[in-house]
């Protein structure tokens, strides 16, 4: 069941109808959710549902042993093995497998071991992620454990975060359940705002770049070297507005049904450092690699080698979070690399952080490069279609391309840019959201109308699902 | 919550004026000329910038508009007084004929008879894809769906939203309009001054087939051309290949034969036809079929299925049923020097047909006798 579904649609107004006349976060309100959340995710699977009944019952046990075990390190390790176990065996033990023969290949072994027969569950990474927060948190004595099983559950499955996020904190969860606060109308308009945008993000935009590009992917070694250039451009524009669409459309449907959740995308583009690129972009994964892999390893108490580090560490891991293939470590790499050279090189460099257009224009462009080069190893399906992409774009400026087939992309991608850039300055969706009765209708009228005459016939799937 | 439901209603308000804008043809002077609803926009100007009357239309796919020679039509018609219209347009099948007939009743009442020139082909289901609601959109009325339009929406598929919606009908154009506005400037331009809808001619085209091997599609498929106007039909080829022989065999079939589908099918064409309501009996031509269609494409025994349906409308007079699906064969073949492509004639092919065609319908439409 897509957002951008009608059955979706259909289960959100049926779930809201029932929720809305109850009292906020009574006990029958939060079964009801629960339910549906429970009804939403078996949608895709019904037979992973005991996974993620298994993965609520057993942090929730966890959560409360703290409190009369004597060996809480002990049973955290427990925990995260446990956790980080039932994820690696649905979403890396073919990884593994496929590695592992590769090695035996190399060295000459006919040993090969044979792949397992299993189907990644939807939204495993983040509710692991969002599981493990849990406990870990309590282990540390930031958080009480919570008695009710209810809460808990509902904090694992609440349908608008499952499969793709934001990963919430459980304090930021329980808090709102704790303290319901009034959501004012201006707050409700803004989350209509957030949805229709979402939903034109995912649908005429990310869906049309798809269109336009996925074909000179799925063609490498047939499309000239522009059409490539354009094509990466294209996917750092698709990704953005699948995923940023799709969180704005989870962070609307939460906010209708009285939970603020916390931002994950604020305009990552304008980013003028890497660092600050991962202050913006899927900026709940950011926080939660910070808070228990980053910070568990050292952070930057530690010298700065070791700092460089742990950050290369995070970031691999981070890569690899996202899916079971070396593309994925390298694209963490990457970025891992970059991090550690702008801490210990360019940071360091008389003027590089100058806040002076011309410099910041400079960072600006090294940036969104660096991201859009990274992305090359994250869209192409394996390392030889990546490498083949290096090998286009090394033809650049020497083979000549079909450039007026490609004027339309081009244009689009410069307008993308300049939305973006426009976004950020203005703060659009607060304003609009939050804006008088004229605008938000205006702008809710303008979201409908491109969804009715721009869609394109090829739809995607959301990018992030298959996380 | 009432301010968030007068936004909500607000953004719904001013949708509904933009459907109904669309509805009463504010988007029709920026449809591309060439497209579907841009095809039925030229017939429909055409139409109305004639003025004086029309007494007689012919409505028709590109089979017809390019198999019929219209200017010797309208000769002949005018030779016993009457306005003999050519109003037949590319892609057109029985939903546009419906549609086509609905419109023409309203906006010319005085038109008395009409000949319907489609294939076998057109008869053997019940449509021909959800392209046909771009085609019928701008002859819609605003107010009412016909059945045959209903019947192709399906919620998964966005296109055939056009059944409920003009915005939804209209999506391509609009779409084509952002995607190229320099290129839709120029064609529009280009048609307002050249491009008008013929109603009294046809497209004429020289070329022909005879320099391909055409015993099979799949020869067909594999020859080089030779001059560039060989490049379509062999494209063509190329992609009916995969089409070849996977046509269901009807050769079985008889009126007590039918399955249940077939049955429906075919009470549900003659009920459409009865009500479409003209003034004199329409006239149905079965418009000729090359022999590679009809041996590998089409289902076996399908001109045979079309005269279960229509004989029995014939039969009563309710139509005049002219069979032409082999009126240009030459033995087991058709005649390669009469068609340009695996579907339309050429002028010479036209012209041929004409001549085979004028005589009844002299008999049937244009003789005193015969109004």
């Amino acid at each position: 069941m897509n957002f951008n579904s009608w059955a979706f649609v259909a289960f959100f107004l049926v779930v809201y109808a029932m929720t809305a006349p109850l009292r906020r976060y009574s006990t029958l309100h939060k079964w009801i959710l629960l339910l549906a959340s429970w009804y939403f995710y078996a949608s895709w699977n019904w037979q992973y549902l005991g996974l993620i009944l298994f993965s609520t019952v057993f942090d929730y046990w966890v959560g409360l042993r703290f409190a009369k075990t004597m060996h809480p390190r002990r049973l955290i390790t427990i925990s995260v093995i446990v956790n980080l176990g039932v994820l690696a065996f649905f979403k890396y033990a073919n990884f593994l497998i496929a590695s592992a023969n590769d090695v035996a290949t190399t060295f000459g072994s006919t040993l090969q071991f044979s792949a397992i027969d299993v189907l990644l569950p939807v939204g495993i990474s983040f509710y692991t992620f969002q599981s493990m927060s849990y406990t870990i948190d309590v282990y540390r004595g930031e958080l009480p454990p919570r008695r009710s099983l209810l809460d808990y559950a509902l904090f694992i499955a609440f349908f608008p975060q499952l499969v793709a996020g934001p990963i919430v904190r459980a304090s930021e969860f329980f808090a709102e359940l704790d303290h319901p606060k009034r959501i004012p109308s201006k707050e409700i308009a803004y989350a209509l705002i957030l949805i229709f945008f979402g939903m034109v993000k995912k649908v005429v935009f990310a869906d049309s770049l798809a269109a336009a590009t996925d074909p000179i992917w799925n063609n490498l070694a047939g499309s000239d070297p522009v059409a490539v250039l354009l094509a990466i451009y294209g996917f750092a524009f698709q990704i953005y507005f699948d995923f940023s669409g799709y969180t704005d459309i989870a962070i609307g449907i939460a906010l209708l049904f009285g939970f603020r959740f916390p931002q994950n995308f604020n305009y990552p583009y304008i980013a003028t450092s890497l660092q600050d690129f991962w202050r913006r972009w899927h900026m709940t994964l950011s926080r939660w690699l910070r808070d228990y892999l980053y910070i568990a390893l050292g952070g930057n108490r530690k010298g700065p080698t070791r700092t460089q580090v742990n950050l290369m560490l995070t970031m691999l891991l981070g890569g690899l979070w996202h899916g079971a293939s070396w593309n994925f470590v390298i694209w963490g790499g990457i970025h891992g690399l970059w991090l550690a050279i702008e801490r210990s090189l360019l940071f360091r460099i008389p003027g590089w952080q100058s806040e002076r257009f011309g410099m910041r224009a400079v960072r600006w462009f090294v940036t969104f490069h660096l991201v859009c080069f990274a992305w090359i190893f994250f869209r192409a399906p394996d390392l030889a279609a990546s490498l083949l992409v290096l090998d286009k774009l090394g033809d650049l400026f020497t083979v000549p391309s079909r450039i007026a087939a490609l004027q339309m992309l081009a244009l689009a991608l410069a307008a993308f840019l300049l939305m973006h850039l426009a976004g950020a300055r203005f703060q659009l969706k607060h304003r609009i959201g939050e804006g008088p009765l004229w605008l938000h209708a205006g702008a809710t009228l303008a979201c409908l109308l491109m969804l009715i005459l721009l869609t394109p016939q090829y739809s995607a799937p959301f990018i992030y699902f298959q996380f | 919550m009432r301010p968030i439901l007068l936004r909500l209603l607000l953004a719904v308000l001013g949708l509904l004026a933009i459907e109904a804008a669309f509805r009463f043809g504010a988007w029709d002077a920026l449809v591309p000329p060439q497209s579907h609803s841009g095809t039925t926009i030229r017939m429909r100007d055409a139409v109305r910038a004639h003025a004086g009357r029309i007494d007689i239309v012919t409505l028709g796919s590109s089979r017809a508009e390019y198999g019929l020679d219209h200017a010797a039509l309208a000769a002949a018609a005018q030779q016993r007084g009457l306005v003999h219209a050519n109003l037949s347009m590319p892609g057109s099948h029985w939903m546009t004929i419906f549609e086509q007939s609905r419109w023409l009743r309203r906006e010319r009442p005085e038109v008395q008879g009409v000949v319907i020139a489609l294939s076998a082909a057109d008869m053997t289901w019940r449509s021909n894809g959800s392209y046909e609601l771009a085609i019928v959109q701008p002859m819609r009325s605003p107010w009412s769906i016909d059945d045959e339009i209903r019947f192709r929406f399906d919620p998964k598929d966005l296109n055939t939203y056009g059944v409920f919606s003009a915005l939804f009908g209209y999506r391509q154009a609009v779409q084509h309009a952002l995607q190229s506005p320099r290129e839709l400037r120029k064609s529009l331009q280009w048609f307002r001054e050249y491009g008008r809808h013929p109603l009294f001619d046809g497209p004429h085209v020289s070329h022909d087939l005879c320099g391909l091997p055409l015993a099979t599609v799949a020869d067909c498929a594999r020859a080089a051309p030779t001059i560039p106007e060989q490049q379509t039909p062999i494209d063509q080829c190329k992609s009916l290949l995969p089409s070849v022989g996977v046509s269901p065999d009807w050769r079985a079939l008889t009126a007590d034969t039918l399955t249940e589908e077939r049955r429906a099918l075919a009470e549900l064409r003659r009920a459409q036809i009865r009500a479409m309501g003209w003034p004199r009996p329409p006239v149905v031509v079965l418009m000729p079929i090359t022999h590679v269609w009809r041996k590998e494409l089409m289902p076996q025994g399908a001109i045979a299925w079309s005269h279960l349906v229509l004989d029995p409308l014939a039969a009563s007079g309710e139509i005049v049923l002219i069979d032409l699906s082999t009126a240009l064969d030459d033995g087991d073949t058709t005649r390669c020097d009469y068609f340009f492509d695996l579907y339309h004639q050429n002028e010479a092919g036209a012209r041929a047909l004409t001549q085979q065609l004028l005589p009844q319908l002299d008999r049937t439409l244009y003789a005193p006798a015969g109004r």
